[in-house]
């Protein structure tokens, strides 16, 4: 016979929300020492109340460029290679690296430079390549970590352990963990927004999950917004329906969750509660932040004449600055397109031409109006490429094969030490030789300008403590300003 | 010189323990000889033994020492002290045959005083000549050790590269023992290197012996420190690099370094230097309850800046467009929280010249966005009330040249935004020549 007490705890509460309301909230478990004693601001659940170091940064752009862009046509320089084009990678250069199995049965891999002329750039003298003019002349807000490394060599692992902060699918996002860790700034949008270019090679496959929440509470996960008139997929009421209808229908829906909540308290109900409060709130916000229309012509100049076509890059990065001016904490673009096996010398040149412009012109236009002083803007790949051609090496023409070893990230504002070139790679191209970042670093460097210890924002899932470095990473000082 | 022989000749910090146990058992069994019968052939062995194994010894130490890296006066007397006891013991074993106990007894004597000797020079070989004083003095000495009184105080070679090469180098690299010919605990012996050339050259790393074998991976077989002990630490490799690229001064302190190095430097002794980074917040009283209530009911969004402060980081983001009134209502509760107001944003709330009065002389405010209001130069000057305004971002208003000298006469102020205001080209002029140290991006 089972007990009726027993019986009604089994029936309210599940395992996991059981334990987290019989005081080892996951929240207090984690973080209770760092909470003041009274209640702040605070829109929803989430993690710290106040960040545990004074934030340089209050958001995130995140320019991700998704296939591996290639460092040695864009931003390390490597005269070297030139004296070497055509000769075959030295064994004691690679020391036995495997190679993936699209270049690893090729009879030789000759060593390609880069066709495309590199010149020094501002008062930081940063190394920068005729591709990407516009990043030049704003070379000296930018800090170049040459020395960048993953563990992944594919593109879905290696894409997963940057956002991720593991190869495996299954955990949090970045911006789901800040989110998680420091709300929303702004209560009628979304705290982690993402767009995809509509104008890149869909080469190689990006998935919602990169963006999802993992196990966290599920409205932290990354909202994505599309190119054209309706950004949010089923946000705008149907014909014929006004919004005072979606209010009451949204109440009285409101009330049923409500009794289940009460019933069951399983969290996601509330949050599920919450989620339809904020599409309500972003029935308004989303028009209003997607109405181009009070942009002068001169925007357009800075970004680019393509800024006009919703979904380009040049577009998405001009909704971005959008977006930051409004609160939002974590803006996540991707451009894919970088996966140059092959036909590296044209497909490059495209990718850079539509990237480049609007890159610059974000960091320019957030630095004019005051918002790069505590927003941090992130350009860079998975991986990087490698010093020799995947492929036959012709006059025109060669590819590049996946290389996790060094490759090249800018950053600029949000506390970072702008005009810094840090990290160095060997004369090929090939291994790092000095101040090497790791992927967990790079994290660990993004959640302490936010104010975050990346050891301190944990989530207790399945019976242990996860954060978004797993067990490693270690804040990269030097880069701070 | 084989493998081999180096192989053996690590034996021997192991094999002299044996005539050492050996010849102080004869030396006890000698003393209880007067009070037990029956010792004596077990004193003859062990005499024998110990000699025999001091000859064992004496073997493996020529072995070990042609190795290389000792002091050549000490090996001097710790070999021949060591042969001695060998010498010494065989002698007594010797004169116990032919009954002559009591020159026996001086002999055995001379050796445990010679033996003695040896072990102790042979120890300050291995540990370094200050190993025995180690425990006395010298830890309260590094603890008392006084930190520079300021960063530009800091000596490169006296408080930043010494401590280092003491800890991690000196122990196998030392005056009595240079592993590698190469002395690592002086000033001469860091310039005269060693057998694989010089240590450090100054103002080339690269060119470096000692840089090029701390960064190895710790496999490699000239990695440093060898046998197995942990790396450098990435700042300890940082500071000897920036002290040989700068010139490898002995005497220099660390002015001519640039600033983040002097920080790692300060970080590195402990001392306060990380203003710069961390910067330290005024200590404020806890904001009132009722009124962050209030705000926070009205939309307002108001967070500690960070964990244990009780300044607050205010945003109007949810609250544009907003009616006059209300902002009016909410400017009149913001004042109540006067002091805990460290950085606030009202941009785009429709702010004009008489509401932004309210907020003259917040005492500790030091970032403040206005963008996209009405300002014009009669509500820009209520800012100069403001004692800490470090930060302040005026664009997209309508301010003109008449509000530079007021912004240019506020000396707290390091960023000043005036981008899409009335400021002529000459107005900006003008802020420049008045200050030239102001960032205007």
């Amino acid at each position: 016979m089972k007990n009726p007490l027993t019986q009604h705890l089994a029936d309210t509460f599940n395992r996991r929300s059981f334990l987290t309301k019989a005081g080892l909230g996951f929240g207090s478990l984690a973080l209770g020492s760092l909470l003041p004693g009274r209640i702040y601001s605070d829109p929803g659940e989430r993690a710290l109340v106040a960040p545990p170091i004074a934030p340089r940064a209050k958001r995130v752009v995140y320019l991700f460029q998704s296939g591996g862009p290639s460092q040695f046509e864009t931003f390390d320089y490597k005269p070297f290679l030139e004296k070497m084009h055509g000769k075959d990678l030295p064994e004691s250069v690679r020391k036995g690296q495997r190679l993936t199995g699209m270049s690893a049965q090729q009879s030789s891999l000759p060593l390609v430079s880069s066709p495309y002329a590199f010149a020094q750039h501002g008062k930081s003298g940063a190394w920068v390549s005729e591709l990407m003019p516009h990043t030049a002349k704003v070379a000296d807000d930018l800090c170049f970590v040459k020395s960048m490394f993953t563990e992944q060599i594919n593109h879905d692992p290696a894409l997963t352990f940057f956002q991720t902060g593991n190869q495996l699918a299954g955990r949090p996002s970045i911006g789901s963990w800040i989110s998680y860790g420091l709300g929303s700034d702004n209560d009628n949008l979304p705290s982690f927004i993402v767009m995809v270019s509509k104008d890149a090679p869909q080469d190689q496959p990006l998935y919602a999950r990169l963006w999802g929440n993992g196990f966290l509470p599920s409205k932290h996960q990354g909202v994505q917004f599309r190119s054209g008139t309706d950004p949010v997929l089923f946000l705008s009421n149907p014909e014929g329906y006004s919004t005072a209808d979606r209010r009451y229908m949204l109440d009285a829906l409101k009330d049923l969750n409500t009794a289940q909540e009460e019933l069951y308290g399983d969290p996601e109900i509330a949050n599920r509660i919450s989620q339809y409060e904020m599409a309500f709130r972003m029935q308004t916000s989303v028009p209003e932040v997607n109405d181009l229309s009070d942009e002068p012509e001169w925007v357009f100049d800075l970004y680019g004449q393509e800024a006009r076509n919703p979904g380009t890059f040049a577009a998405n990065c001009l909704m971005a600055r959008r977006l930051i001016e409004r609160n939002v904490k974590f803006v996540q673009l991707y451009h894919q397109g970088w996966d140059q096996h092959g036909n590296l010398p044209t497909a490059i040149t495209k990718q850079c031409k539509a990237t480049d412009q609007p890159s610059a012109a974000l960091v320019q236009d957030l630095k004019q109006r005051g918002l790069l002083d505590d927003t941090l803007v992130v350009w860079g790949g998975e991986f990087g490429r490698t010093n020799y051609s995947q492929g036959k090496l012709t006059k025109t023409d060669y590819g590049r094969d996946h290389h996790p070893r060094c490759f090249t990230v800018w950053m600029a504002g949000g506390g970072i030490q702008p005009g810094l070139t840090y990290g160095e790679t060997d004369e090929f191209g090939y291994n790092i030789v000095r101040n090497p970042v790791h992927v967990h670093d790079f994290q660990a460097t993004l959640l302490y300008l936010l104010g975050i210890d990346h050891e301190k924002l944990t989530y207790e899932f399945q019976g242990r403590r996860f954060r978004l470095t797993d067990v490693a990473g270690t804040v990269v000082k030097d880069l701070l300003a | 010189m084989t493998d081999w022989t180096l192989f053996f000749g690590h034996f021997h910090p192991l094999w002299v323990h044996l005539p050492i146990g050996i010849l102080l058992l004869a030396a006890l069994l000698e003393l209880l000889s007067r009070y037990i019968s029956g010792l004596e052939k077990g004193i003859s062995l062990s005499l024998l033994a110990g000699a025999v194994a001091a000859g064992f010894s004496a073997w493996s130490g020529f072995l070990l020492a042609s190795g290389g890296g000792y002091n050549t006066d000490t090996l001097f007397w710790h070999q021949w002290t060591g042969i001695c006891v060998g010498l010494l013991a065989l002698g007594a074993w010797l004169s116990r045959r032919r009954k002559a106990l009591y020159v026996s007894r001086i002999l055995l004597a001379g050796a445990v005083v010679f033996m003695s000797v040896a072990g102790h020079l042979g120890g300050s070989m291995t540990h370094g000549d200050t190993y025995l004083a180690l425990p006395f003095g010298k830890k309260e000495a590094i603890l008392a050790k006084k930190l520079p009184a300021e960063v530009d105080s800091i000596r490169l070679y006296a408080d930043l590269v010494q401590p280092v090469l003491e800890a991690r180098c000196a122990s196998c690299h030392n005056g009595q023992k240079s592993n590698g010919d190469l002395d690592l605990s002086s000033e001469e012996g860091i310039r005269k290197g060693g057998r694989s050339g010089a240590a450090a050259v100054p103002g080339d790393e690269h060119k470096s012996e000692l840089i090029r074998r701390i960064m190895l991976t710790p496999d490699k077989k000239a990695f440093m420190p060898a046998n197995g002990q942990p790396p450098l630490t990435k700042t300890e490799i940082a500071l000897l690099r920036w002290w040989i690229q700068s010139g490898m001064d002995f005497r220099k302190t660390v002015t001519e370094w640039k600033e983040p190095q002097r920080f790692v430097a300060a970080t590195y002794l402990g001392m306060e230097a990380g203003e710069k980074r961390e910067p330290r917040l005024p200590d404020v009283p806890e904001a009132p309850e009722a009124a962050v209530r209030k705000l926070t009911e009205r939309g307002i969004l108001i967070r500690p800046v960070k964990a244990g402060s009780h300044l607050l980081d205010i945003s109007f983001a949810s609250r544009r467009g907003t009616s006059p009134e209300n902002l009016k209502e909410d400017l009149k509760l913001l004042a109540e929280l006067k002091q805990q107001v460290f950085w606030l944003e009202l941009s785009r709330c429709g702010l004009t010249d008489e509401a932004i009065r309210s907020l003259a002389g917040y005492p500790h405010l030091s970032r403040l966005i206005l963008q996209r209001n009405s300002l014009t130069d009669n509500g820009i000057s209520v800012l100069i009330s403001l004692p800490e305004l470090s930060f302040l971002n005026v664009s997209e208003n309508l301010l003109t040249d008449q509000s530079i000298p007021a912004l240019s006469g506020m000396k707290q102020l390091k960023k000043l935004y005036i981008w899409q205001t009335q400021v002529t080209e000459t107005g900006r002029a003008d802020l420049f020549r008045r200050r030239p140290d102001l960032a205007t991006p």
